[in-house]
């Protein structure tokens, strides 16, 4: 009696759930994955929350005929976490590129800046930005031709330098745009300091990437060295064991 | 069972070996190491390998004595032993082949500014420079002033830039032609910035190679210690039993003494590190 109580109350529950999958979407969606698919150009939000809690409730639908068949506590249980995973890996996938698309950026952007101060020398910004795009990183190729086009229209307009790769909300990439603009605003009696301090803010950030890259090679590498510490602790213990046996053998 | 398994190990050693380097070309008759060692093969001659080799054989014989470890143990772990050494012989090559090509293309663009400085043209700076190059680049050198004879719009760096697109080059090569179509002036600055940022690549380049060799003595003595921790081991247990009949015993070590071949070669492997960071030359569509 007690369990049809529990399997009517489970498919209640799961009907109810079915029913109103659209309030799930909107409970499971965080804040940043409208923006996250928007700057990966990974398809429309709707499609992409649709489509996670569907295979969610799926797994869960798993989850309780695998009880109804009463399977034992542990598979249910897991199939129930599955779920959960079901519903949680698409955005943690998405987070995942999207913080190695930061990263790349975070290399790439000082090295295309470094071109852009030896394009300066002679040029002007508007000049540099167009002279640049042949060597610029594929990462932002069709945003550099854009604001080359929309600069092309309003070369004074700050608007357009601040919002140049804000989706990634880099503090280093605005902190360079304004300096780009500030000289190409600026006339050139102060230009050639302005120039001399992006140069500067430059120097800095790309030593700072290089030696980062470093640092997490040499902190991935040094984890060889527990290797043999672990071979000679699991030789411990299996010789342990093999003389704890030949001891009560003896007796 | 448990010899089969050791059986498998070597196996598996000698073809993860075999996947880096190749062991057949070992037992060609003509110039056998060379194919191994690539440009540093003067470093290591043929008969010094064999000998080398001899001697690593006989280290792990009498280790295997000390641990009393059965003929067909010991065997397994000769074969590993054998086979791993032109491996690390390799690697060795490999770190000083880097550290040349690093050293050559640093040299050439410090160089190269220099003389850049004093004559304004890349034509005579290239000419100047070729004397204080080695053979390969002098070879470059002239390639490219025959080039720019031929050619003028050809620039001279291309060469650089197709052996390693780092941005450094590229940015040295965008500040040439600049300077050559507009003059030096107003250019001192940049020539300062790019004087700074190839001393910068030297320092951060020469400093993560440190560390990285740093780690690899670490681990080597890690692997050490837990050398002598294991023979400590041996000792005590060789008065409650008989050790060298015991297979579970022999199989232990047996696989100790293999995740220990893998650390040296990991250890090794790390000297195979280009000086140049991969993430640092330019993007290609």
């Amino acid at each position: 009696m007690e369990r049809l109580v529990v399997i009517i109350i489970c498919l209640c529950l799961y009907g109810f759930l079915w029913l109103n999958k659209k309030t799930l979407q909107k409970l499971f969606l965080e804040k940043e994955t409208p923006k996250l698919l928007h700057i990966l150009d990974r398809g429309d939000v709707e499609v992409f929350s649709k489509q996670r809690i569907h295979r969610g409730l799926l797994v869960i639908g798993l989850a309780i005929i695998s009880y109804l068949m009463k399977q034992s506590v542990t598979i249910w249980m897991s199939l129930m976490i599955c779920a959960v995973g079901v519903i949680k890996w698409p955005e943690i996938t998405l987070r995942r590129i999207y913080q190695r698309r930061l990263n790349q950026l975070k290399i790439e952007f000082p090295i295309w800046l470094r071109q852009l101060q030896i394009l300066l020398q002679h040029n002007t910004v508007l000049q540099s930005l167009r002279l640049s795009q042949s060597h610029a990183p594929i990462l932002f190729k069709v945003a550099l031709k854009e604001l080359v086009v929309q600069l092309e229209e309003t070369p004074q307009d700050l608007s357009l330098y601040t919002s140049f790769l804000n989706e990634y909300q880099s503090i280093e990439v605005q902190r360079a745009m304004k300096l780009l603009y500030r000289y190409n605003a600026i006339g050139s009696d102060d230009s050639t300091r302005q120039l001399s301090r992006l140069i500067l803010a430059t120097t800095k950030w790309l030593r700072d990437q290089r030696s980062s890259i470093h640092s997490t090679t040499l902190s991935l590498t040094g984890w060889w060295g527990m290797c043999p510490l672990l071979g000679v602790s699991g030789l411990f213990l299996v010789m342990m064991v093999q003389t704890m046996l030949t001891l009560l053998e003896r007796r | 069972m448990l010899n089969l398994l050791m059986f498998f190990i070597t196996g598996l050693m000698l073809f993860y070996i075999n996947k880096k380097i190749s062991l057949k070309s070992l037992f060609k008759k003509t110039p056998v190491l060379s194919s191994l060692y690539g440009a540093s093969q003067s470093f290591f001659h043929r008969k010094e390998s064999w000998i080398l080799l001899l001697f690593v054989s006989l280290g792990i014989g009498f280790g295997s004595l000390m641990f009393k470890l059965s003929i067909r143990a010991s065997s397994g772990l000769i074969i590993m032993g054998m086979g791993m050494i032109p491996l690390l012989i390799h690697y060795q090559s490999k770190a000083h082949q880097h550290a040349l090509t690093f050293n050559q293309i640093t040299t050439f663009l410090q160089h190269f500014l220099a003389h850049f400085k004093i004559h304004h043209q890349t034509y005579h700076a290239l000419h100047d420079v070729s004397q204080v190059m080695d053979d390969q680049y002098q070879g470059y050198i002239s390639h490219a002033l025959n080039r720019i004879n031929e050619n003028v719009s050809y620039h001279p760096l291309t060469f650089l830039y197709d052996l390693c697109p780092h941005f450094n080059i590229l940015n040295i090569m965008s500040w040439v032609q600049h300077v050559e179509t507009h003059g030096m002036d107003q250019s001192y600055e940049i020539l300062d910035m790019l004087e700074n940022d190839i001393d910068d690549w030297i320092e951060d380049a020469t400093i993560y190679i440190k560390k990285l060799h740093s780690i690899k003595n670490k681990i080597l003595i890690l692997v050490g210690l837990s050398l002598v921790i294991a023979l400590f081991n041996q000792h005590m247990l060789s008065s409650f039993m008989d050790l060298s009949n015991n297979e579970v015993y022999q199989f232990s070590i047996f696989v100790f003494m293999s995740v220990l071949y893998l650390t040296i070669i990991k250890a090794f492997e790390l000297l195979d590190t280009s000086w140049i960071l991969r993430s640092e030359c330019l993007w290609k569509d």
